[in-house]
């Protein structure tokens, strides 16, 4: 192939510059050019050998043009959700197939990252025949994250001096206590949501970076964010559009200036999505009724950071009139998986290689185990990881945009596993049981020996508890006779200062 | 110091992801000793009681055993135990002073520049404070506070003997004969002291003295007040209540003598005796010994961090007494302190503390915007873990390590 000349190159740009959509830039590179889609963020570089196609007419150029018109690139305008639709089908359409990405991670971190360099033998692209030869490869822990940081994790050629200096990487801490607790070199700016979201939402959130107000614990706000407490304009991020709201210490009491601020704050911003601890978003809810306050209209709420009850779901759906979304990621990587407007939890399959396993191996549509995911575009590569977190596959094909993601429901966190009738006992089994009974706000289930449990229950407003209607519902999970009851008019937070559902005094188990 | 002792403390049995840790955070609060632990343990379990309150067996065995405490503290310090008040910390201590002394506005509290927030904040609050001149990280000179008192004319001087942040020793004797002279009050945090120094307040000669008893091995809510017995009786108490009075009438009541009016209300009891069992775990092992031993650690602590790249280490100079306290300050680095202390946390097994050390002025006069990793060592330490923190640390600046100007200075 002959390359392009400086002069065939600028003809061609000025030429697509003419036939491409609004908004779509041609800008010349050494051997090409790129097209970039700025109202979707979609680029694509086209080769020095596609040059003279993009000029002269012949099937070549024809190939070439009806190509950009399936990426939603070139005139007539279409409209811009059919837009990323096409452009996230083009993106699918490029990913190698998952063995290969699974053999080309392998080969690259064996190669430079210095924890799987030490490690090579059991990494080995050329063993990996299929995902079953990738199933015998050693778990990830958080420990080895640990004993690791920084340097063991992440790529040798990468200069993290330079990154952390000019901004381009960040060191999150994670808010877990003492033996969950760990820290990450991440990219400062990570497209938080997969291409094309409006699809995912059934609600149109404008372009790639939609505008996020971030509502979380103190100890979330403080450690990562480290902006809590500042003014409006300290809060704003200064790499994405975010807004950090101001949270509280008491999230049972919120204070009526701190609710005011959240209100005035989410009017200012008008954010396009609000992300939030669902537990404290609910206590947001209650002090908003407590003070008749109205809380402002958002159009998409997705909720993060600890398990969400379905009472947590409903209330916030009422109040704020909005859809409310799971969206399951981690400091280790945050974007593992992701709800959709048809209520599955889609596998981020673009970014992740999510497995459920328990001690037999991989778990059956339905089966709770651990979750190990596999990232294909972090700092810190993870293999198989073990994140802490219990899911179960659905089994179900999803009919929305997304539907080759796979779908899995959340269960909860291992550690919060209770042992109960001879079976692991998850956060999500106990509040599918507890269900949303109009008179309770919150729960905490607590294992407090092998035999006995004890349930904090905080009522709703002017509600008395119906301990007897709880016992029931939980009855096929938990021997009654087992379980003491103890209304409160709050929940101490954990340590990590979230809410929590479950927890347990007894030792748990990493993998069900 | 005699290895045995390490296994006095179950800190250094703890383990994080199977590997032992390495304690170095003692100037924020030390471990404690099996004895002390089990002095405090056994007020709750043998003879649980309130004290001074009647004369049943319990009360009495726990009255007993709450002054033993008080007169092992005095011993430690050499001092009646009448003029020894039982505190929770010595922030309260020195709050109870700057709040009983009748100060005003119109007062000049004359502070040293290296001062803890405890030993500022209460001065602030009831008089007006004054410098002394010179470099925060340096010991306070004589010739210096000297002309500090003629110029400023204050009622009271109020200094830290040790820095919490590089261990600097200031000459208290000597400090306190100058405020004698003039007449001023002086008043001494010896938080950072009382672990490390041998201590005689006869020889100190100072009006009052605080220190923490969960710096030196004893229980978190413990602290002394100790004052001159004439200074203590004008003091006026910051609470009175239960325990503080003999006799109290409709319109009127009469106070106890020392300490027991400013002891107001039920006061930790457990925690004093563990604080007992603390001073006499040191007093056991020897302070001469205790001061030794510190020495060897500050050596071995220079010696370790001394070329440490990107960093500035503040820690006192070798000519006056060691102390085993460094601040490791980060230059240029694109992260906090508070990442590096969680770094050798994690990574390392190494507990240290990060942040600004409740010393803001210092700080931001020295333009440390990213705060600093503090290293404090006690009797339990070992050389060889100063080392394993020196090279933990080294191996953090080789990955996390700042780009710009690299400064290793330590004060002469």
């Amino acid at each position: 192939m002959i390359p392009a000349s400086d002069k065939e190159r600028t003809l061609a740009s000025w030429h697509m510059n003419r036939a491409l959509r609004e908004g779509v830039q041609a800008s010349i590179l050494p051997d090409g050019i790129e097209l970039t889609d700025t109202q979707t963020g979609f680029a694509v570089e086209l080769r020095s050998g596609d040059v003279p196609a993009m000029t002269s007419p012949g099937p070549d150029g024809d190939r070439l043009w009806s190509k950009l018109s399936l990426m939603g690139l070139a005139k007539p305008a279409a409209d811009l959700k059919e837009v990323r639709r096409r452009q996230r089908g083009a993106l699918r359409r490029s990913e190698p197939p998952l063995l290969d990405r699974l053999r080309d991670l392998m080969a690259r971190i064996r190669r430079e990252i210095p924890f799987f360099c030490e490690r090579a033998a059991s990494y080995d692209p050329r063993r990996l025949a299929s995902l079953e030869d990738f199933q015998g490869l050693p778990y990830l822990r958080k420990q080895d994250l640990r004993a690791n940081f920084p340097n063991g994790l992440i790529p040798t050629s990468t200069d993290l001096r330079a990154g952390l200096d000019d901004g381009s990487l960040t060191i999150l801490a994670t808010s877990g206590s003492t033996d969950e607790r760990l820290q990450i070199v991440t990219r400062s700016i990570i497209d938080r949501l997969p291409f094309g979201s409006d699809d995912l939402f059934g609600v149109p959130i404008g372009g790639k970076q939609p505008r996020t107000a971030f509502f979380t614990t103190p100890v979330c706000a403080s450690m990562v964010c480290r902006r809590a407490a500042g003014t409006f304009e300290e809060r704003r991020s200064s790499i994405s559009p975010d807004l950090y709201l101001r949270t509280t210490n008491d999230p049972f009491a919120i204070e009526t200036p701190i609710l005011k601020s959240f209100c005035e704050d989410v009017e200012r911003f008008q954010p396009s999505i609000l992300a939030a601890d669902p537990l404290y978003l609910q206590c947001v809810v209650r002090a908003a009724k407590r003070d008749g306050i109205k809380l402002p209209t958002i159009p998409v709420i997705q909720r993060g950071f600890e398990f969400a009850t379905r009472k947590a779901i409903a209330d916030i759906r009422e109040a704020f009139a909005a859809p409310v979304f799971n969206d399951y990621g981690a400091s280790e990587e945050n974007r593992i998986a992701i709800e959709c407007h048809l209520g599955s939890l889609h596998v981020r399959a673009d970014v992740v290689y999510f497995e459920i396993i328990d001690q037999s191996g991989p778990c059956q549509p339905g089966i709770p185990g651990a979750v190990a995911i596999t990232t294909f575009d972090t700092v810190t590569p993870l293999v198989r990881y073990l994140i802490g977190d219990v899911a179960a596959w659905t089994g179900r094909t999803c009919s929305c945009a997304f539907s080759d993601w796979p779908t899995i429901d959340y269960h909860g966190r291992s550690k919060d596993l209770v042992r109960s009738r001879g079976r692991w006992v998850t956060a999500a089994e106990i509040d599918d049981a507890v269900g949303t009974p109009d008179w309770l706000d919150f729960y905490r289930l607590s294992q407090t020996s092998s035999a006995s449990f004890e349930i904090e229950v905080v009522p709703a407003a002017g509600e008395s508890p119906e301990v007897g209607e709880l016992s029931t519902r939980l009855k096929h999970l938990i021997e009654p006779d087992k379980v003491r009851y103890r209304p409160v008019s709050r929940i101490d937070p954990l340590p990590s200062m979230k809410i929590g559902t479950v927890q347990t005094r007894l030792p748990t188990c990493e993998i069900p | 110091m005699n290895p045995i002792i390490r296994a006095d403390f179950p800190m250094l049995s703890r383990t994080i992801d199977g590997i032992p840790l390495v304690y170095l955070d003692s100037a924020a609060t030390s471990l404690k000793p099996r004895a002390a632990i089990d002095a405090e343990r056994a007020y709750s379990t043998d003879f649980t009681a309130n004290v001074h309150r009647g004369t049943s067996t319990i009360s009495e065995e726990a009255s007993y055993h709450y002054e033993a405490a008080r007169r092992l503290v005095a011993r430690f310090i050499g001092a009646e135990p009448a003029c020894v008040i039982m505190t929770p910390n010595t922030s309260i201590s020195l709050g109870m002073v700057a709040a009983g002394l009748g100060l005003t506005s119109e007062d000049t509290v004359l502070c040293s520049p290296n001062s803890h927030h405890s030993n500022l904040l209460p001065w602030m609050r009831r008089g007006t404070i004054a410098y002394v001149d010179g470099d925060p990280l340096e010991p306070l000179d004589p010739d210096v506070v000297r002309k500090a008192i003629e110029v400023h004319r204050p009622r009271v001087i109020a200094f830290g003997w040790v820095s919490n942040v590089n261990g600097a020793v200031s000459p208290a004797a000597k400090l306190c004969k100058i405020a004698r002279e003039f007449g001023v009050i002086s008043v001494v945090d010896a938080a950072q002291a009382a672990p490390h120094l041998p201590i005689d307040v006869k020889e100190l000669d100072c009006d009052f003295l605080a220190f923490s008893g969960h710096k030196m091995l004893g229980p978190t809510g413990t602290g002394v007040l100790w004052g001159r017995r004439e200074a203590l009786e004008c003091l006026e108490p910051l609470v009175i209540g239960g325990g503080t009075v003999d006799r109290v009438s409709l319109r009127d009541y009469t106070m106890k003598g020392l300490p027991s009016r400013l002891e107001p209300g039920t006061p930790n009891i457990a925690g004093a005796i563990g604080l007992g069992a603390a001073l006499e775990y040191l007093i056991d092992l020897g302070r001469d010994q205790i001061a030794a031993h510190g020495r060897e650690l500050s050596m071995a602590m220079r010696a370790a961090l001394d070329g440490l790249a990107d960093a500035r280490i503040l820690m006192a100079g070798t000519s006056g007494l060691q102390i085993p306290i460094a601040s490791v300050v980060p230059i240029g680095w694109g992260i906090s302190s508070d990442v590096i202390c969680r770094t050798l946390s994690d990574t390392f097994r190494v507990m240290t503390r990060s942040g600004f050390h409740c010393a803001h002025p210092l700080f931001d006069g020295q333009g440390f915007e990213q705060g600093a990793v503090r290293l404090s060592a006690y009797i339990y330490n070992s050389v060889e873990e100063i080392n394993l923190a020196a090279q933990a640390l080294c191996e953090i600046v080789s990955v996390l390590g700042g780009r710009r100007s690299v400064t290793t200075a330590y004060p002469s």
